[in-house]
């Protein structure tokens, strides 16, 4: 049987940037992404693919489980 | 960095468009079509502007889309759907187009057989994208 799933994903980028005292500006230099970029995965309204999301964890020393979670509802 | 090597760090679609308007410009000012020439010259000045005003790091994200000056992942994606929709507003237009021009009895005209022209690159090169995006998955 085909259920139909709502997918989110929600990101800790916000409070890893934060907790290292970075801006979205310098994240997003130190990525190579632009800055309304870091934003939009920061407000859920971008998913990023698989190459800048481990990018993003590997930046922060995180698993990419850790640093982005996967909600099924 | 000098400001030649500057000027070719726009995105190549920007490189292309730019040397097209900049050639067209000079060839339209050899021949002495003096309202061409400026025209097009215009032309070429804006679009390294706008080009190079996408590219400073502070631009907003919709001004590098209308630039063609993507910097991420996530501006390809944005182009993509941007590029899309006019995609679809072209097929549209042109089939309206040919239609317009066959019932309005223009059959076998200049202006009819450039709308015909048009409308088999649309539809072949839409055809061709779709294959390709299909193979790449």
């Amino acid at each position: 049987m085909v259920t139909s799933m709502l997918v989110t994903m929600k990101s800790e980028v916000r409070s890893l940037r934060t907790a290292a005292g970075l801006s979205q500006g310098a994240l997003a230099d130190a990525i190579g992404v632009s800055r309304q970029t870091i934003n939009a995965i920061e407000t859920g309204r971008y998913d990023p693919s698989l190459r800048l999301a481990a990018q993003l964890s590997r930046y922060f020393k995180q698993s990419i489980e850790e640093v982005f979670d996967v909600e099924e509802h | 960095m000098s400001k030649s090597i500057e000027l070719l760090r726009i995105s190549t679609i920007n490189r292309v468009l730019v040397g097209s308007l900049f050639l067209g410009a000079v060839i339209a000012g050899a021949l002495g079509r003096w309202t061409g020439a400026v025209f097009l010259g215009v032309l070429c000045l804006g679009g390294l502007a706008a080009a190079l005003a996408a590219r400073r790091s502070d631009s907003r994200d919709v001004t590098r889309l209308n630039a063609l000056e993507w910097r991420d992942e996530r501006d390809r994606t944005l182009a993509k759907s941007g590029f899309a929709a006019v995609g679809t507003v072209a097929l549209v237009m042109v089939l309206a187009q040919v239609i317009v021009l066959f019932v309005a009895g223009s059959t076998g005209s200049a202006f009819m057989w450039v709308a015909l022209v048009q409308l088999v690159i649309l539809n072949i090169t839409w055809s061709v994208a779709n294959s390709i995006a299909v193979r790449r998955g």
